[in-house]
């Protein structure tokens, strides 16, 4: 199994991304860049080989989404440089990716090429893969609102740019889940404990987005809520699953 | 409708602070309901009331930036999309009727039941079942206690399929999978493939347990293991202090063949499948369960009955506010500097 190589490719990896963070220090963003580039393409790479080899998108457990989440913070992170020359991006798309895909080392669990029925219609991967860019946008409008807390920038409109993709993403995410589920169970929504922890962090994040458009000159108390906020989304993404009443969901399927 | 003082009402209904507390309303409702049941806190009507909360909310913004002419094409879709589909999705919850199909092979049902099995309506055509299909996934090698009573394999351990030809390892068990049948039965004594399509797979396991480093000889034995059924009671393997064990084989996809008999009309046949409903006028038939207990054996296909008059309009709702998002994201993405 191409898992049997995955130490390999997250020692090289954590490399690329360590060696990133330590350019960045030196103001040197470029190379910095490039190195990120490569960290994505190698993790993109490892992803597109376990795919073919379980005959599956690797989307089902927490260690594999958790390689998508580096995959997808890192992409955001070099997206937003590239449209901003901000190098705080290159800091935390190298260190967000580098940590996720660490832990997935770290943290054995077991691999399976099975699928369960539920998790085989044409909405699985879009459904995951947007919640999964959803995590990441959240995680940096959570840090851009750390950043913004400590040292203000006038207008904070990369704050509130991040605020809309985390609200987009999330939304899509949400949407499509309800798509799928009218497909697989009949009913759009059923107050499912993953549902409403996802329908917690959306409402989260979607209250803060029209605070701030409506409030600007008191944006400060909503980042203080979105640096909260991340806490909830980490909740709804790993925890769900220990909450009482958590292990009846039915969208535990790691286990 | 241009009255001042209704303009001046819908500002209020409409404002940003009356969405963040109806939003609010709707949140705690939910985040309460993750610790006690909502039902035994605040009851199903505050639920309702706050959910009506932010539809009037959303109606009154919308209406208001319509009267203004200062709607932007992405919010109005958004807003207007998501009072669709909420709006829609509660008047179902109110009025949809949704219950299961308990239908056996050979059988022919029509009645709607709930989960004590009471009749709650009846459907206007009947379903035969004519063949319940489960398809099996491969199953894994899982580890038993020593009285092969209780499984010890833990979360973290590699999953090995049992496939023809996979080699593992497992807590210091170096394994191999010699040989697979997808079904099997005993014959005086000795595992043998079955004709029978609801035996169970079994698996020849070559495995050794590595003595390098502990001082004690190494062990090399191979047997059958199978998880056991109408062919051939289950079969372990002593490794140690622990046997190794089939794990029951998880189900990869299950379906209804079902032929639909309505008066009047022509038989028709159809497959139900997860993920793949039947649309029959009114009502739509979801695959929900079978009998667990017979595995590929299941006699027994339990069917969701689902009778939503407001579903369309959930879905318009639904397609209407991702529109809306992808305009709002365009216009977000040209505004990022």
């Amino acid at each position: 199994m191409i898992w049997d190589f995955f130490p390999v490719v997250a020692a090289a990896h954590l490399g690329l991304n360590a060696a990133a963070l330590g350019l960045v220090a030196a103001r040197r963003p470029k190379p910095a860049t490039v190195l990120v580039v490569a960290g994505v393409t190698l993790l993109a790479a490892f992803l597109a080989g376990i795919w073919l080899d379980m005959g599956r998108p690797p989307l089902r457990t927490y260690g594999e989404t958790r390689l998508w989440y580096s995959l997808g913070v890192a992409v955001l992170a070099l997206a937003i440089h590239l449209r901003t020359r901000q190098t705080w991006s290159l800091v935390y798309g190298a260190s967000m990716a580098a940590l996720f895909v660490g832990i997935t080392w770290a943290v054995p669990e077991s691999r399976s090429r099975e699928l369960l029925p539920a998790l085989r219609s044409p909405w699985f991967v879009p459904h995951v893969t947007v919640y999964l860019l959803a995590y990441a946008a959240a995680t940096a409008t959570s840090i851009a609102a750390l950043l913004d807390l400590r040292k203000p920038i006038p207008g904070g409109r990369n704050l509130d740019a991040l605020l809309a993709a985390t609200v987009v993403l999330l939304s899509c995410g949400l949407l499509f889940g309800a798509l799928w589920a009218k497909q697989a169970w009949g009913s759009y929504w059923t107050w499912d404990p993953k549902e409403t922890w996802a329908f917690l962090t959306w409402a989260g994040y979607t209250g803060v987005l029209h605070w701030r458009r409506s409030r600007p000159a008191q944006a400060t108390a909503g980042a203080w809520w979105l640096v909260a906020l991340w806490g909830v989304l980490l909740l709804a993404w790993f925890a769900v699953g220990y909450l009482p009443g958590g292990a009846n969901s039915v969208h535990v399927y790691a286990n | 409708m241009n009255h001042g003082w209704f303009r001046w009402y819908l500002g209020r209904t409409g404002s940003v602070p009356a969405a963040l507390v109806s939003l609010a309303a709707v949140a705690l409702h939910a985040g309460v309901s993750q610790v006690a049941p909502q039902w035994h806190v605040f009851g199903w009507t505050s639920f309702g009331v706050s959910v009506v909360a932010v539809l009037v909310n959303m109606a009154a913004a919308t209406w208001l930036r319509i009267l203004e002419r200062r709607a932007e094409p992405g919010w109005i879709l958004v807003h207007a999309g998501l009072l669709m589909a909420i709006g829609a999705a509660l008047l179902g919850g109110l009025f949809a009727t949704r219950g299961k199909v308990v239908v056996r092979e050979g059988d022919a049902s029509e009645r709607v039941v709930d989960d004590r099995g009471n009749t709650i309506a009846k459907l206007p055509f009947q379903v035969l079942l004519q063949d319940f299909q489960l398809e099996e996934s491969v199953p894994p090698l899982t580890l038993v206690d020593g009285s092969a009573r209780a499984i010890v394999f833990r979360k973290g351990d590699p999953v090995v399929e049992l496939r023809e030809g996979a080699k593992g390892h497992l807590r210091g068990i170096e394994f191999e999978v010699v040989r697979f049948l997808s079904r099997a039965g005993l014959d005086h004594d000795t595992v043998r493939a079955s004709s029978d399509s609801f035996a169970p797979p079994a698996a020849l396991v070559r495995y050794r347990m590595a003595g390098a480093g502990t001082g004690k000889p190494e062990f090399v034995s191979e047997g059958w293991i199978t998880s056991g059924g109408n062919t051939i009671p289950t079969i372990t393997q002593p490794a140690g202090v622990v046997r190794l064990a089939m794990a029951l084989p998880p189900a990869k996809a299950y379906r209804s063949v079902v032929t639909v008999v309505e008066r009047g009309q022509k038989p028709r046949e159809a497959v139900i499948e997860v993920n793949r409903g039947l649309s029959l006028g009114a009502w739509t038939l979801q695959q929900l369960d079978y009998d667990r207990l017979a595995g590929r054996a299941s006699r027994i296909s339990i069917l969701e009955a689902v009778r939503d008059p407001f579903a369309p309009w959930v879905k318009i709702g639904i397609w209407t506010t991702l529109a809306g998002i992808a305009v709002f994201a365009l216009r977000e993405w040209r505004r990022m500097t």
